[in-house]
C-alpha cells in the first residue's frame, strides 16, 4: 500500500508537478488505503475479544441455559459495535465513489474523508471499551 | 491459552472473511485499480465480518461442555 502512495507521488512529479486535484486525491487515496487496513485489523480484533467475552461466560455458567442466556447477553452488547463497522464500511464505500466522480468533487472528497476518520476514531473506543470489558487490557 | 482454543479462535477469523462473489471481486479490482486503491484492503474493509462464524463456533463449545 505504502508503495502505491509512493508510486502515485512519483507519477504526479514524473509529469512536471502535481495539481491540486492530484493532491487531494492522492491524500484521499493513501488515507482510504491506510484507514481500509485499519478496519481491517480492528475487525479482526474485534472478533477476537468478542469470542473471548464469550467464552468467559461460557466458563461460569453452571449449566447450559445458563451459558446460552450469558452468551445471549455479550450478543446483544456488541450489536452496537457491529454497527459501528457497518457505519465504517459505508462511509468507506461513499469515499470511493466519489473519488471516481467525474468531475471531481474535493469537497465531498475531503468530507468523506473526515467522516471515515471520525468512524475509525468511533470504532477504537467502543473496541477499547470491549477489550476492558473482556480483561484484554492494552 | 490451550493449543485447540487458539486453533479454535484462528480458524473463526479465517472464516470471518464469506467469500466474495467472484463478480463484486472483478468490480472492485477495477474500482481499486482506478485509483491506485489496495484491493485486497478494500476486499477487507467493506466484507461483513464473520460474526455467524464465532457464534457457531461458540454455540458448538456450549454443547460440548454442556451435553444433552
Amino acid at each position: 500500500m505504502k508503495l502505491l502512495a509512493m508510486l502515485m507521488i512519483a507519477l504526479c512529479c514524473s509529469c512536471g508537478g502535481a495539481s491540486n486535484v492530484d493532491l487531494v486525491v492522492r491524500d484521499a487515496t493513501v488515507s482510504a488505503n491506510s484507514t481500509a487496513n485499519t478496519i481491517e485489523v480492528m475487525q479482526s480484533l474485534a472478533l477476537i475479544v468478542y469470542r473471548t467475552e464469550q467464552e468467559l461466560q461460557v466458563a461460569g455458567a453452571k449449566d447450559k441455559a445458563d451459558a446460552q442466556a450469558r452468551v445471549k447477553v455479550v450478543r446483544a452488547m456488541w450489536v452496537s459495535i457491529w454497527d459501528a463497522f457497518k457505519a465504517a464500511r459505508a462511509v468507506y464505500s461513499n469515499l470511493v465513489l466519489v473519488l471516481n466522480a467525474k468531475p471531481l468533487n474535493t469537497a465531498a472528497v475531503q468530507t468523506e474523508v473526515n467522516a471515515l476518520q471520525q468512524r475509525v476514531t468511533e470504532l477504537s473506543a467502543l473496541l477499547a471499551t470491549a477489550r476492558s470489558r473482556a480483561g484484554l487490557v492494552q | 491459552m490451550d493449543p485447540a482454543t487458539a486453533i479454535a479462535i484462528i480458524q473463526a477469523i479465517v472464516a470471518a472473511y464469506p467469500v466474495v462473489s467472484k463478480g463484486i471481486e472483478a468490480i472492485i479490482a477495477d474500482v481499486a485499480a482506478a485509483r491506485g486503491l489496495d484491493p485486497i484492503a478494500l476486499t477487507k474493509a467493506i466484507t461483513e465480518p464473520g460474526i455467524a462464524a464465532v457464534d457457531a463456533s461458540v454455540d458448538a463449545e456450549i454443547n460440548a461442555r454442556f451435553p444433552g
